[in-house]
């Protein structure tokens, strides 16, 4: 809580929660256990609710106050002067979403305030609209801090993501922000004379029954917006937002540990035989725990917000192992895996067993030990060796730029062992136990870029030194580029004048006619003719504009001192580069390939190659090919995966 | 809409895909720039497109472009209406040489961030 944003973060969330909650309460637990009572301890009862609504409100308000201010002096330069002088807080209000929003909760809440007013501690809620329009509003106050965390980014999901986060809040509040008055209304049962064994049993019954809601919503809008903020397990685990988030999940999981005590262990004991008076008084402790654990989790859910989710971290493997994805590609070693995976469900089942039954425990306890003692070393045939930075992911996005300076530094550091294309066939190879890897084989596409990036970095065994205090970062990711692009280029030109092979496009960007520049990423949606431009193209080119196909993009690849052309183009010299490995000559002038609609490479032609793309039907054939194609997804620039398909 | 399959699916199909890291967005990093980070361009652009992984608060986003002597040459920053994600900075006409971006912006989710890049103008 070193940051007072977290604080006055978690504050606000904390105390936005108590009001939405109690609200919640009031209309599914507490007013119908109360219905028809009108006697002064009743009234007493409902005036602590309302004790408990305008406190929250007020620090509601007040926390809220500090979020702007501190956000607006952490935007003014960490400066007090700034944020009054240059009138920060009044642009954030009037010119940002979080101020607009800022502003239509500050609405709200003063539409609950006039609901608090209008509760009557003698009789209750006045009307059934009036119950029905504070449980409404606080759900919209607490549901809207949706937007102020990580939702609302871009994209079409993003109605999902805050949908989804929002009624996590919510659900969130009629859990946690029930709890205190639950606690006030066992505690009046529990002081009552003699004490109300039925009213804390109602009570109980219901808050059960709104918490079993709550935590079906809580787990199911926890998974969505888990996929959209961490992403994948080595996030949850190897990223400090992902570990936050596991003791969040672990603190849940205690809460809703402490609600089945409650619902199946004590509640049955307030109406029926056993000690009532004790289990009355576990429930109150109980809830009161729960509280304890809730605000915990309020403060956690106060500083994730503050820190960049796990989706946008590198993930820092922290086991020896990882699962390893060709098991379960194998049938065979997927039947072998459903039968370990059934074993140890077996075993630890019967472990359990045995440490709560009284006859059969030490059977079943050798048994389960048994079954787990067979599987341990069966676990290796689906794990594989991973380091911390098996899942990193490479921040180049493939550009056609890393490639070409991966190509430079490999070039320079690699070729002695690995030779000049990467077959390990350099002129220091033979002397070396063991002997370089061809790195143009098919084990390249087994290990993740993550893998690769270790192996640079540290080296590998006796014969790879390594490379982390010659190559900075950045230049480890071009060499996993080239690498990637090298032996892509070797399938490229063995699949000769098919369309088969699906590699990977570099990325770049060209500019078109009109002045607007294209990324290859936006070129999707058309199979798009990529043609190396040399001096003696100009009557292809002109051939090609005149004979231009629907749903086809003609991109020109020129050199820097040539004429501009009536297509999409680029001078890039590094777009040079990177497909000169698949041509595997730098002479590629003449050179055309074909992307498919998808953004896959498909297909390479050069002069001279058959079949002959020079022939207008020929190469309207190759298009046709490539259009019909399946589609594949594939991942956008910078989410990083390189994934490969053959 | 195929990233958009994919994050469905992950939803849907949680267990199998644990491992494939689906794209989130959250907190403004530059995504891509115009000219790319790090590049060479022949001809003198007259503008620095930045390209963002979410949507920016125009009232707190911002960037400059220097010369290597340190000299500002844009002539402001302006983050596209129709397209929030999308900065542009306007340039006065540039001679060959290097020059540094820097870029310090506000996402809708009020988290700020900040980054520099530099792209050469013209020579090999």
């Amino acid at each position: 809580m070193s940051d007072p944003l977290v604080a006055a973060r978690a504050i606000h969330f904390a105390s936005t929660a108590m009001l939405a909650g109690l609200f919640l309460f009031m209309r599914f637990v507490g007013e119908p256990v109360l219905r028809g009572r009108s006697d002064g301890a009743i009234t007493t009862l409902r005036s602590r609710f309302l004790v408990i609504g305008w406190s929250s409100l007020a620090v509601s308000f007040s926390s809220g106050a500090a979020w702007l201010a501190l956000l607006g002096f952490n935007l003014g330069g960490h400066s007090w002067t700034a944020l009054i002088a240059e009138n920060i807080s009044w642009t954030l209000l009037t010119e940002t979403r979080f101020g607009n929003d800022w502003l239509i909760r500050l609405g709200l809440a003063a539409v609950l305030a006039i609901c608090l007013l209008r509760f009557d501690p003698g009789r209750g809620w006045r009307s059934h609209w009036q119950a029905l329009a504070s449980v409404l509003l606080s759900a919209c106050l607490m549901g809207s801090l949706a937007w102020a965390g990580h939702g609302g980014g871009t994209g079409d999901l993003v109605g999902l993501q805050v949908g989804a986060d929002a009624l996590h809040l919510i659900a969130a509040a009629a859990w946690i922000g029930g709890l205190p008055a639950l606690v006030l209304l066992l505690a009046f049962a529990y002081r009552t004379n003699p004490p109300s064994f039925a009213l804390a049993a109602e009570a109980t019954s219901r808050f059960s029954r709104l918490g079993l809601v709550s935590v079906c919503t809580l787990l199911a809008t926890g998974i969505v917006n888990g996929v959209f903020l961490v992403g994948s397990v080595p996030g949850l685990v190897g990223t400090a937002y992902g570990r936050l988030l596991l003791t969040k999940i672990a603190l849940f999981a205690a809460m809703a540990s402490i609600a089945i005590i409650n619902r199946f262990h004590l509640l049955p004991r307030l109406s029926g035989r056993g000690d009532a008076v004790a289990a009355l008084g576990k429930l109150e402790r109980n809830a009161l725990i729960e509280i304890g654990l809730g605000l915990v989790i309020l403060i956690i859910v106060g500083a994730l917000g503050t820190m960049p989710p796990a989706a946008h971290a590198q993930a820092s493997w922290p086991f020896p192992v990882r699962p390893s994805p060709d098991a379960l590609l194998d049938p065979a070693q997927r039947l072998e895996l459903a039968g370990v995976i059934a074993a140890a469900v077996i075993g630890i089942v019967a472990i359990l067993a045995g440490i709560y039954a009284k006859r059969w425990r030490w059977p079943l306890l050798a048994a389960g030990t048994v079954l787990l003692v067979w599987i341990g070393p069966r676990l290796n045939l689906f794990t594989e060796q991973a380091y911390p930075t098996s899942f990193y992911v490479s921040p180049t996005g493939y550009s056609a730029q890393s490639i070409a300076t991966g190509r430079k530094l490999f070039a320079e550091k690699c070729v002695s062992c690995h030779g000049p294309e990467g077959r390990g066939d350099g002129p220091a190879a033979k002397d070396l136990r063991p002997p370089p890897d061809d790195l143009t084989a098919e084990h390249i596409y087994g290990h993740s870029d993550g893998d690769l990036f270790w192996w640079i970095t540290n080296g590998m065994g006796e014969a790879m030194p390594p490379f982390g205090a010659v190559l900075d970062e950045t230049a480890r990711w071009n060499v996993i580029d080239f690498l990637h692009a090298n032996a892509d280029a070797r399938r490229l030109s063995e699949a000769a004048g098919t369309t088969g092979v699906a590699l990977p496009l570099p990325e770049f960007s060209v500019e078109c006619r009109d002045g607007s520049s294209l990324s290859t990423d936006q070129l999707r949606g058309n199979v798009v003719h990529l043609v190396f431009a040399g001096p003696a193209s100009a009557a292809r080119l002109r051939r090609l504009a005149s004979a231009k196909a629907d749903g086809e993009t003609t991109i020109v690849v020129r050199p820097e001192a040539s004429e501009p052309t009536a297509f999409c183009e680029t001078r890039d010299p590094d777009v040079i580069a990177a497909f000169a490995l698949y041509r595997g000559t730098d002479a590629i002038d003449g050179t055309e390939f074909l992307v498919d609609a998808s953004g896959w490479l498909r297909s390479m032609w050069f002069p001279g190659r058959r079949p002959d793309w020079e022939k207008p039907e020929t190469l309207a054939g190759q298009i046709a090919a490539v259009r019909r194609m399946p589609g594949r997804p594939r991942p956008s620039a910078g989410a990083g995966a390189h994934v490969h398909a053959h | 809409m195929s990233n958009n399959m994919r994050k469905l699916a992950a939803i849907a199909l949680l267990p199998a895909l644990l491992f494939a890291a689906a794209p989130a967005r959250a907190h403004a990093f530059l995504d891509h720039a115009e000219p790319r980070v790090g590049s060479s361009v022949g001809s003198p652009p007259r503008l620095v497109s930045l390209w963002f992984t979410q949507n920016l608060e125009p009232a707190f986003s911002g960037a400059e472009v220097r010369d290597s002597a340190g000299v500002r040459v844009d002539q402001g920053a302006r983050v596209d209406p129709a397209n929030r994600s999308l900065m542009r900075v306007s340039l006065r006409p540039l001679r060959p040489g290097s020059y540094k971006v820097h870029w310090r912006v506000l996402s809708v989710d009020t988290h700020t961030t900040e980054g520099s890049f530099s792209f050469q103008v013209g020579g090999p």
